[in-house]
């Protein structure tokens, strides 16, 4: 048996995703998911390593390893790279052929992207150069209601009204909130102006490329069921669930696209 | 190595063509042009001067081997910080390329020698042609060319690392006296105002084409009193067809040749402006060939960086130095690459896949460098490649005909022309996708870059903008070579590297 690794190297979590052959049907055969740490390269090996234990693999037997995210150029390990925006297209594609508006937002970015027929990335749209829209933002917030990212999504689902927050600079806005705060307001209200103002920001960016019938969304901030409901408000359409964990759809595309080049490129064996 | 002569009688001079690309040498940390390169180098042909001197091969030679990497060791730096290099590439892929990098370095020299034979040297900004200023005398440089020539004042003997603090100390400054959020072309008006370059006068256009203006406008008058200003207006639609707009623009170019020759004590004629449009058709002529050579290619044959130097060169005509001599290399260049065409050499930074990328904007984008390395190629720049396309009538009033020119350019159409004229010209050339980009702090791009963009996918052309911060910077952040790199995935584009 052949096996293909997909190993997305995030700026906050590194994903690792093993797929099998055609002998036992092309399926995953593991997946991890760990913290990113100081050094990009030993996360992903990590990652490597760990899904190759889970998996009761051995290196050999890996025909492929694709290596994605922000971490990829230090993968050494791998043998072709491929960014992100590709690798979720990819995998969300794989978990759903149906969608075709994908929202993925991770920890230093946002993006749209419309997915074609095959998909393929036909267009994409992302935030601009600045934290406003990422997962650090949710990070930074966390922190300052002394909260975790789990819960803030259930925070947010709790409030009884929104409190409109005006910053778009993250730093900006951890102090409008840190105000808010010291005026009595609800926190569960400023959190939910807060994944609103998120929200909205988001959905900017998907109407740009035009929004199909069915719309998926990716990365940790999916498993987010505060951000979920407020893009569903915002998007008038409920967002389509994925056969898979969300955080895992980029890693997953980056083994499609392994297998698919393992085929092409003779199946070279590390 | 395969080397290739060229027979070219019809210039009275002979090019020998290499047709695969040497690899420079390192030395003491510092780049080499390698001795293999030195006979055939010695043979091309000299390199004419606007004042009619002319310099040798050998000169060249003796001065880009000996001279400048004990004067500029900065620019001859083998290891790059995010602020210089690659002054030098890693690769030599034609002869001629040497005698660019000559005039490159030797920016300085040749526009002192200039203002000692009484020429003024001006800050000119907007407007995309410059022979007015070649006709009075004037050596005209824009924010980017005098910040590259305030880069050679500051550079000698320094390396890298120290000229990287020393520019971004003189940024720092400006940013301190206008605002952190200012564009990063403020360098050039704080190294004005701290008299790093000797100026002599500011007479740029009015433009849109960047917030730059702005700064520069309230910038020198609060600063530099002692200098001479001079403003050239144009009507804010940018259409010669009406008669009385030419003229309206004609008549402030008049006056402003009036007080540069107050500044040098010469009488400007009518004949000196002809000679100036002459000799500069002849470079954009000369570039634009070269450019339209190298695009219809199957492959590029040489590296994308390279092609965008010729034309950043072009379009800022030597970065005010000297415009006769660039003229003559780019001939050459394109000898050399019709040669290397015909025989289906590829660049050797080149994918044979590569998605082929048109850049709009103005001061900021991507290095073509990254681009390549990620499986694109640049084509061109549509600020300086609507600048080249100008072609000044010879005959009649030159002022009349520069107006006209000025007003033609398609960079300064309103953006929803402009973009349908990039499009038309990124189809013309096989292109696969735009990127739009813009530096922050540029409100004026900002504004419009959306819009190009939107007007590009409208009529099937794939685009996207990118907001960078890269100006004045050797190195491009990974996010936007995330964003350049799954723009060029998504057109198909094969990085070289898997």
């Amino acid at each position: 048996m052949k096996a293909y690794a997909g190993v997305d190297i995030g700026s906050v979590m590194t994903k690792a995703v093993i797929l099998g052959d055609e002998s036992n049907n092309g399926t995953i055969l593991g997946h991890v998911v760990i913290p990113t740490t100081v050094s990009s390269e030993k996360s992903g090996l990590q990652a490597l390593e760990q899904v190759l234990e889970v998996t009761n693999l051995r290196r050999e037997e890996l025909a492929y390893v694709l290596a994605t995210g922000y971490g990829r150029i230090s993968a050494s390990y791998a043998q072709g790279t491929l960014t992100e925006i590709s690798c979720h297209a990819k995998g969300a594609h794989f978990a759903n052929p149906e969608v075709h508006t994908l929202i993925d937002i991770g920890g230093q970015d946002c993006k749209a992207i419309k997915i074609g027929e095959w998909s393929e990335v036909e267009d994409f749209a992302m935030n601009d150069k600045c934290a406003a829209g990422t997962g650090r933002f949710f990070e930074t917030l966390a922190r300052v209601f002394q909260s975790t990212l789990d819960d803030l999504g259930p925070l947010s689902l709790r409030a009884k009204e929104r409190i409109t927050i005006t910053s778009t600079c993250t730093v900006f806005a951890e102090s409008e909130v840190i105000s808010l705060m010291a005026r009595g307001e609800a926190p569960e209200s400023i959190i939910n102006g807060i994944h609103f103002s998120f929200a909205r920001r988001i959905v900017g960016l998907v109407k740009r490329l035009g929004v199909a019938e069915k719309v998926a969304m990716t990365g940790g901030t999916a498993k987010n069921a505060g951000m979920r409901v407020l893009i569903e408000e915002l998007l008038e359409t409920k967002l389509v669930p994925l056969k898979i964990d969300p955080q895992l759809t980029g890693a997953l595309g980056a083994a499609l696209f392994a297998r698919e080049r393992s085929g092409t490129e003779g199946g070279s064996t590390l | 190595m395969v080397w290739w002569q060229a027979n070219n009688s019809g210039r009275q001079r002979e090019a020998r063509v290499m047709l695969s690309s040497v690899k420079m040498e390192v030395r003491d940390g510092l780049l080499r042009f390698p001795e293999q390169l030195k006979d055939q180098f010695l043979q091309t042909g000299d390199l004419p001067l606007w004042d009619g001197r002319r310099v040798s091969p050998a000169q060249m030679w003796y001065f880009l081997t000996e001279e400048a990497p004990r004067s500029f060791p900065a620019f001859y730096a083998s290891k790059h910080n995010m602020i210089m290099g690659p002054s030098l590439p890693f690769h030599v892929e034609l002869l001629s390329q040497l005698k660019l990098y000559y005039l490159r370095l030797t920016q300085r020299s040749c526009a002192e020698a200039k203002r000692k034979a009484g020429w003024a040297l001006t800050l000119v900004n907007g407007g995309p042609l410059l022979d007015l200023y070649f006709g009075a005398h004037v050596i005209p440089m824009r924010p980017g060319s005098m910040s590259s020539l305030m880069l050679m004042e500051s550079a000698e003997g320094q390396g890298a690392t120290d000229l990287s603090a020393t520019l971004e100390g003189i940024i720092d400054d400006g940013a301190s006296r206008t605002c952190s959020d200012v564009c990063r072309q403020i360098r050039t008006h704080s190294g004005i105002r701290r008299r790093l370059v000797s100026v002599d006068l500011l007479a740029p256009y009015t433009a849109m084409r960047c917030s730059d203006i702005a700064y520069l406008v309230e910038w020198q008058r609060a600063g530099r009193m002692d200098l001479p200003k001079r403003l050239i207006d144009y009507p804010w639609d940018h259409d010669p067809s009406k008669p009385w707009k030419v003229k309206y623009v004609a008549q402030s170019q008049r006056e402003t040749v009036k007080m540069i020759d107050q500044l040098t004590g010469r009488h400007t004629t009518d004949e000196d402006l002809r000679a100036a449009i002459i000799q500069m058709n002849r470079l954009r002529k000369a570039c634009r060939e070269l450019l339209r050579l190298w695009r219809a290619a199957p492959l590029p044959p040489v590296s994308s960086q390279l092609l965008n130097e010729c034309e950043n060169k072009a379009h800022d005509a030597c970065q005010g130095a000297d415009p006769v001599a660039l003229a003559r290399v780019f001939l050459e260049m394109h000898d050399e690459t019709k040669e290397m065409v015909a025989h289906g050499v590829r660049g050797i930074t080149v994918s044979p896949h590569p998605a082929r990328l048109w850049m709009s904007g103005s001061c900021a984008s991507p290095q073509a460098t990254a681009v390549e390395r990620s499986g694109g190629v640049v084509l061109g720049r549509d600020d300086r490649w609507g600048s080249l396309l100008a072609n000044v009538d010879e005959d009649g009033d030159p002022y009349d005909n520069i107006a006209r020119a000025v007003m033609s350019n398609p960079y300064e159409q309103p953006a929803e022309k402009r973009a349908l004229w990039l499009v038309e010209e990124a189809r013309q050339t096989r292109a696969n996708g735009i990127i739009f980009a813009f530096q922050w702090g540029c409100n004026y791009q900002a504004a419009i870059s959306r819009l190009m963009c939107d007007v590009a996918k409208t009529v099937g052309m794939p685009a996207i903008n990118l907001e960078m911060d890269s100006l004045g910077r050797a190195s491009t952040s990974e996010q936007i070579n995330n964003r350049v790199t799954a723009f060029i995935e998504m057109l198909g584009g094969v990085a070289v590297s898997g």
